[in-house]
């Protein structure tokens, strides 16, 4: 028996939520305690919650708005934002959080992420990625024992890169390799987010997912582009991926929680219902 | 009468969400962080960590024998997740630390083909005995909570109060008198997660 999660994201900025189109131009959505109560009663099987700007303002993650949040949650909830140290997850998870979600610091410091795994447990420990399709074969993947010049290799497969600070920086970072280094220094979980299919409503990056998913035995949070029904099912199908997160669609109640579960679950796919 | 409810810090767990769920219920949270422990009617062993570093921190504390005490003065004990694991012999997550041996068997490490580890997700918690006030409002099968890599091997069968499948059958919630722990999160697992809670603390009422 698995079945599969449906997550509602809340990306705060200054304590609203807010959604934007490939990381940019954001727009608000509503307020983070009313909606994460909301979902939690609607039957969402995990609510995240994201301070997007927390990294790159270099300041702590809004505490005070995580512990409202939580305060009418009764599913997880997983927090990320700016988390660079044992000190800030442990400030999380007594604000309500059940998981932490780290981004910029797992990849500026991986260490961070065993420390994190081993003080916490690795399935408190949610390491999101967002990438991006590499375009051209002038790419090289670089990371400190591993280097793959893409243009060498007889047959082109796509490669997505891993960029940090909410998107606007990019690492060189391969993500599959990445994914896989993640998961061995002790991440319980990857919350995968493509860059490209961020807020268009256009369907889930069916490759990237799919290729992380194979190269990984941890599960995997699909993210990104979701806008009608069918992507979610077409993602859970295609990349056999462990959760669906999706913001705009719920946010803006095109459809509910309810009703995508419904459509999942005629298709054949286990859901909590 | 249950009033106080001493929540076990290990210093690594998420304590909001259980002391959140305590409070919703009526009953008031109390975190311990030392022993001797004083003036709680329960004591609940909470969620987030590892086995061996909260067994450690028990140990130096001497909060493992006030636990143990407190156990054998036939008070009521609440596991959750991690603090299912931690009453029973040892665990292979720290294969050189002894557990709090309340009841006898060991935890293992899930080894299921072709499915992700950690079980994180929400999965049917099939119930065994159904006409007990324990289940007071819910259905024989429900969906709880899970995050958690590692599970319970029961040697005492009977104390086997409910059993989850993923790629393997194992047991998600033990009673025993005045020990109940499930291996799911009651305080995550929405209004059916604290309907078995608030029944839970029912059935220690009248132990």
């Amino acid at each position: 028996m698995y079945t599969i999660r449906i997550i509602p994201c809340l990306d705060v900025k200054e304590g609203k939520v807010v959604k934007g189109i490939h990381f940019k131009n954001l727009r608000y959505a509503g307020d983070p305690v009313e909606l994460a109560k909301w979902y939690s009663d609607e039957g969402a099987d995990e609510i995240v919650f994201l301070d997007i700007t927390a990294t790159i303002e270099k300041r702590q993650i809004l505490l005070d708005v995580v512990k409202r949040t939580a305060q009418n949650v009764f599913v997880p909830l997983t927090v990320g934002g700016g988390v660079k140290s044992l000190d800030d997850i442990r400030d999380l998870l007594n604000s309500g959080a059940d998981k932490v979600a780290i981004n910029t610091a797992a990849v500026k410091n991986p260490d961070f992420v065993k420390q994190a795994a081993k003080m916490f447990g690795s399935q408190c420990i949610v390491v999101a990625i967002d990438a991006k399709l590499v375009h051209g074969s002038q790419f090289t993947v670089h990371s400190s024992r591993f280097t793959v010049h893409s243009s060498r290799s007889k047959v082109e497969s796509k490669k997505w890169e891993v960029y940090i600070n909410a998107g606007s920086t990019p690492t060189g970072l391969d993500a599959v390799f990445w994914a896989r280094k993640v998961e061995k220094l002790g991440a319980g979980e990857i919350l995968l987010t493509s860059i490209d299919a961020d807020g268009t409503n256009q369907g889930y990056d069916v490759e990237l997912t799919k290729a992380v998913v194979d190269a990984v035995n941890i599960p995997v949070i699909a993210s990104g582009g979701a806008g009608k029904i069918e992507h979610f099912i077409e993602v859970v199908k295609k990349a056999k991926v462990s959760a669906v997160l999706a913001a705009s669609v719920f946010h803006y109640k095109k459809y509910s929680i309810k009703k995508v579960k419904t459509a999942m679950n005629s298709a054949g796919i286990q859901v909590r219902v | 009468m249950i009033r106080k409810v001493g929540i076990i810090n290990y210093g690594a767990g998420n304590l909001m969400s259980i002391s959140k769920a305590i409070d919703v219920l009526g009953y008031q949270p109390l975190i311990i962080n030392s022993s001797p422990i004083k003036n709680c009617d329960v004591l609940i062993l909470p969620g987030v960590g590892n086995f061996g570093s909260a067994m450690k921190m028990l140990n130096s504390t001497g909060l493992d024998e006030e636990i143990k005490k407190f156990f054998s003065l036939g008070k009521p004990i609440l596991g959750i997740c991690l603090g299912i694991q931690l009453v029973f012999n040892s665990s292979e997550e720290a294969k050189d630390v002894k557990g709090l041996s309340l009841v006898s068997g060991k935890v293992v490490k899930f080894s299921t083909r072709g499915l992700p580890v950690p079980h994180i997700c929400w999965n049917i918690v099939r119930f065994k005995n159904k006409n007990t006030a324990l289940l007071a409002g819910l259905r024989d099968e429900e969906y709880f909570y899970f995050v958690h890599s590692y599970y319970p091997l029961v040697s005492e069968k009977n104390i086997v109060f409910a059993t989850t499948c993923y790629g393997v059958k194992f047991c998600s919630m033990i009673v025993k008198n005045n020990l109940v722990a499930t291996q799911f999160h009651l305080e995550k697992s929405g209004d059916k997660g604290l309907k078995l809670l608030s029944n839970i603390m029912k059935y220690f009422e009248l132990l």
